[in-house]
């Protein structure tokens, strides 16, 4: 007879059998992979006999970790590729936190005008793919003096504008720092919001004046947590790849992701691995850090009551210089780069800015020889309406799925707090957070583009990017899925209990009920972040499976800029519309 | 109307027993409160009754059969059991409208939508909140929102209930009144009721028995008047006091050929020791005398006279005295009728008599014996 004390409390608590379930799934999409390709950098891959004579794939070898690390192309392979990366990473952080952080002063704590709009528009530059302002960049200054046809400041001016601020460091800096301004702008604009002003009052109320306040009251206050901004920030910035890729391919002006991606490309996969194992390393260590400081900074009063509406601080005579500098970046760097995309995708010859030279040729034209090899618009050819329905149907299925996911995974965590697996689970659903896009892509690409035990190889199938793209944004839903489950007490399920309400029911007509508003805005989050994704698909990608990011890669790289600046729009037109019906939901952007 | 039986209940969390052997008869229609400080196990027992706990070892028995037993592997679902619960927060499902929340516990019984609409109208009629159907959670008031959840609970027709801190989220005057309607609520229906509170007030004003607990371990379980006039030892005498207990440290003397318990620093104030087994001379003793048991009046005329006032504190029909032997070292509280109390000044000279109060040894603090009652 089957045990009725342990039976009886696996059919009442069923959220420990999937917690396990879950656990197991990711261990084997995360855990193992991730060991395997460790394992494998000490491997001869494919690529051994090319690189070394007599090498047999599968033989041990240090080969690989030598060659990055130690070997005479260690420079130029890994050395000043991480090396640019660092620079790259700390100078958008410090542009990204810098503007972010007075922005957020201003929208939270003084009276500039407009702050809902500000508040609004200035959140853009994150919605929308974050190579955006990069393309937007390369039309502006790009030569024909280094090949191709001129950008704007060449047309405009005539002017042979430098090779090195149309490419390389200074505008992958630039262009990342934009796009994380809204990043660091929500996080600041929270702590600030969340410091308690009686704080500040009581310092007001011993003479100190409104700066003074800033300075020695909210700053040191705010500061851990901007700390930990700065961290996140910075771990985000060692992993982007689409802008470094834009703007330093060109150049040959390599980052780590973008070696990662050649290398992988390349099929020399055992050196691709040691690099992103390193990335995935040096990610994992800026995130526990921050979790080190996040530990401390609860010590801090900081987070704690709201306090009363403050009184705004009045910025008197700078009240609308102010505003005009805040106008002007929103301006420059959230409504121009879209309109010169747009501009660029209608013009019939690339490089000339007249009114004469407009046509609507790459959106709607039939093939025409004479233009762009004989490519027909985009919204003419099969192949680009296979990528938007690939690119909506993958963002879809990826919502929905780690939405799903994402709640059950949230209900057993909280529910079986203080267990083990609890934790266990948390952790292991927050770890692909920490490996940056490309490694998942490269990693998937191995892991599955063979058979695996009972998984037949799934490469080139719309499951493979399903599940990449899965699990790479899981984090998003399950810490929605934690945080609104975490807010439903467990008495209103106890109650159900009580009346002799069964599992199912009560989670369909209590849990679900009460986590969705939180969860669907975690589902559109990822709608939008799968529908932008390029990093994290782009060695997946096949010509069965294009995507619309994927098309905008390969025409750009084609020189069909006018097709990779219509999708491009098509893509932000899509996010946004997302981004209004999340607005409408009141859902919260999480970051 | 039922019985509810633990038998040696023991629960822990991590190591530290929340239950520690609880045995408890609780006969038919009987309404008991589990009273004690936070952490004293009475939440915890009142939800291995509910069976959203499964306790670690022992049994409850409802009715003389088994809810949950370790001997025997049985525990039934909380569904199972037919007992119905009000919590500290209600737990009203805040997505659904106070037709639905007092509903949804119903639909298990397939009634006709008719039925269902008829009954739900009428325990809202019954808890004075009759035509607020539509109404949702957020747009009542929490004495509302207390009634709501009874309802839920009453409309369900369990055989026991149950309570964890109902009236702990309400403001003083609607405890009062919704006390009063529990209460009533119990005369009415006599299901057997397991309430639990950490408010010794509250316990008194309701119960049939009161249990008080600590440290997972029953202190004492009687009547409301045998535990607040006879403390079966110090920790529940001084939870029960209200406002607060005298304890004073006493030793035995013989005197006159009676044996009495002499007040340390007390300027000769004692109290009689009757019927106390026969203790060594100088063995540490501890008098719990209540405010209201001490008697003050201006100048001689009680037992011991060098008692000073310090403070007086007038509650309206009632004063506090608080009061100074001449040592400095005797703190005395007394609480006097209004009337009695109006001259009495500070550094004014009083005499002191305790008329009534226990005994306790003072390691274990066992009763050992009571005076004056």
């Amino acid at each position: 007879m089957a045990d009725r004390l342990v039976l009886g409390r696996l059919f009442r608590r069923p959220e420990r059998a999937w917690g396990a379930g879950l656990i197991a799934v990711l261990v084997v999409l995360v855990v193992i992979p991730l060991a395997i390709i460790a394992v494998d950098t000490f491997r001869f891959d494919e690529s051994g006999p090319r690189m070394v004579p007599g090498a047999v794939p599968g033989q041990w070898t240090p080969f690989y970790w030598i060659r990055v690390l130690a070997g005479g192309f260690a420079r130029s392979i890994f050395y000043e590729p991480a090396l640019h990366s660092l620079l790259v990473a700390l100078g958008m952080t410090v542009v990204s936190l810098g503007l972010g952080s007075i922005l957020a002063w201003l929208a939270v704590r003084s009276d500039l005008p407009w702050k809902g709009f500000f508040s609004t528009v200035l959140i853009i530059p994150y919605i929308v793919p974050s190579w955006t302002v990069a393309l937007a960049w390369i039309t502006v200054f790009k030569s024909a003096r280094f090949g191709g046809t001129p950008g704007l400041l060449n047309y405009l001016l005539g002017v042979d504008v430098p090779e090195w601020v149309a490419y390389g460091p200074l505008p992958m800096i630039i262009a990342l720092g934009v796009h994380y301004v809204p990043y660091t702008f929500v996080l600041v604009r929270g702590v600030l919001a969340n410091v308690d002003s009686r704080l500040e009052e009581s310092a007001e109320l011993l003479g100190a004046g409104r700066f003074e306040v800033l300075r020695r009251i909210t700053l040191p206050m705010a500061l851990p947590a901007i700390g930990s901004a700065f961290i996140l920030t910075f771990s985000k910035g060692l992993g982007e790849f689409a802008t470094q890729a834009f703007l330093g391919l060109p150049l040959r002006y390599y980052t780590l992701s973008t070696r990662i991606y050649s290398a992988l490309n390349n099929r020399i996969f055992g050196e691709g691995y040691v690099m992103t194992l390193i990335l995935i390393l040096s990610t994992a260590l800026m995130v526990w850090m921050n979790q080190a400081m996040q530990g401390t900074r609860k010590r801090f009063v900081t987070m704690e009551g709201k306090g009363s509406r403050k009184k705004p601080v009045a910025l008197r005579g700078w009240r609308w210089p102010v505003t005009v500098l805040v106008s002007l970046f929103v301006l420059l760097f959230v409504f121009l780069p879209l309109l010169l995309l747009a501009w660029q995708s209608l013009m019939r010859v690339d490089g000339r800015y007249g009114l004469d030279n407009l046509t609507l040729h790459y959106w709607f034209g039939d093939s025409n020889p004479v233009l762009a090899a004989g490519q027909p618009g985009i919204f003419r050819s099969p192949t680009v309406w296979a990528a938007i329905r690939n690119s909506l149907l993958l963002a879809a299925v990826t919502a929905a799925v780690s939405g799903a996911v994402g709640l059950l995974l949230g209900y057993s965590v909280v529910r079986n707090r203080g267990r083990p697996s609890s934790r266990i689970l948390e952790g292991l659903s927050f770890a692909p957070y920490m490996i940056p896009g490309i490694a998942f892509s490269g990693i998937f690409l191995t892991m599955f583009a063979r058979r695996w035990g009972p998984i037949p190889s799934l490469y080139g199938t719309f499951a493979l990017l399903a599940l990449t793209c899965i699990t790479k944004y899981l984090p998003y839903s399950s810490s929605s899925g934690i945080a609104a489950v975490h807010q439903i007490d467990g008495s209103l399920e106890e109650v159900g209990m009580i009346h002799g309400i069964g599992w199912m029911r009560r989670f369909t007509g209590i849990v679900m009920p009460l986590a969705r508003s939180g969860i669907l805005s975690a589902v559109l989050l990822t709608f939008i972040t799968t529908m932008r994704a390029l990093d994290v698909v782009v060695l997946l990608v096949t010509p069965k499976t294009v995507l619309m990011t994927s098309m905008i890669f390969r025409y750009q790289s084609q020189d069909f800029t006018q097709h990779a600046y219509a999708v491009m729009l098509v893509i932000v037109f899509l996010v946004l519309a997302c981004q209004g019906i999340l607005n409408r939901l009141g859902g919260k952007m999480e970051l | 109307m039922s019985t509810i039986v633990f038998r040696n209940l023991s629960k822990g969390f991590s190591g530290v027993k929340a239950v520690d052997g609880l045995n408890l008869t609780i006969g038919e229609g009987e309404f008991v409160t589990l009273l004690g400080p936070s952490g004293c196990g009475k939440t915890t027992t009142l939800r291995c009754l509910s069976g959203l706990e499964d306790p670690d070892g022992g049994e409850i028995l409802v009715d003389g059969s088994p809810v949950f037993s370790s001997e025997r592997r049985v525990n039934l679902p909380p569904g199972d059991r037919k007992l119905g619960l009000v919590f500290q927060n209600y737990a009203l499902w805040p997505h659904m409208n106070v037709g639905q929340n007092i509903g949804f516990g119903l639909r298990r019984r397939n009634l006709a939508r008719g039925e269902l609409e008829r009954r739900v109208g009428e325990i809202l009629c019954a808890v004075g909140l009759a035509g607020m159907e539509a109404r949702y959670p957020h747009e009542l008031s929490g004495g509302q929102q207390q009634r709501v959840a009874v309802a839920r609970m009453v409309v369900a027709e369990p055989r026991i209930f149950l309570f964890d801190e109902p009236l702990s989220n309400l403001d003083a005057k609607l405890r009062m009144k919704l006390r009063s309607e529990i209460k009533r609520l119990h005369l009415d229906l006599r299901a057997t009721t397991v309430y639990v509170t950490h408010d010794q007030v509250e316990a008194m004003a309701l119960s049939d028995r009161i249990v008080v607990m600590k440290d997972g371990r029953i202190q004492q379980a009687g009547t409301p008047h045998e535990v607040y006039h006879f403390p079966a030892n110090l920790f529940v005498a001084d939870f029960m006091g209200n406002p607060q207990s005298n304890f004073l440290e006493a030793a035995p003397e013989e005197s006159g050929g009676r044996r009495w318990a002499v007040i340390r620093g007390g300027e000769g104030l004692r109290v009689p020791m009757e019927g106390a087994p026969s203790l060594e001379d100088g063995c540490p003793l501890v008098v719990n005398v209540r405010p209201e048991d001490v008697a003050i009046r201006r100048g001689d005329g009680l037992d011991a006279v060098r008692f000073r006032v310090f403070t007086t504190q007038p509650m309206g029909s009632e004063i506090l005295v608080h009061l100074k032997g001449a040592g400095g070292r005797l703190e005395l509280l007394g609480k006097i009728p209004e009337e009695q109390g109006l001259d009495l000044r500070p550094e004014m000279d009083v005499s002191v008599r305790l008329q009534r109060g226990n005994l306790y040894e003072a390691a274990g603090g066992r009763l050992l014996a009571s005076f004056g009652s």
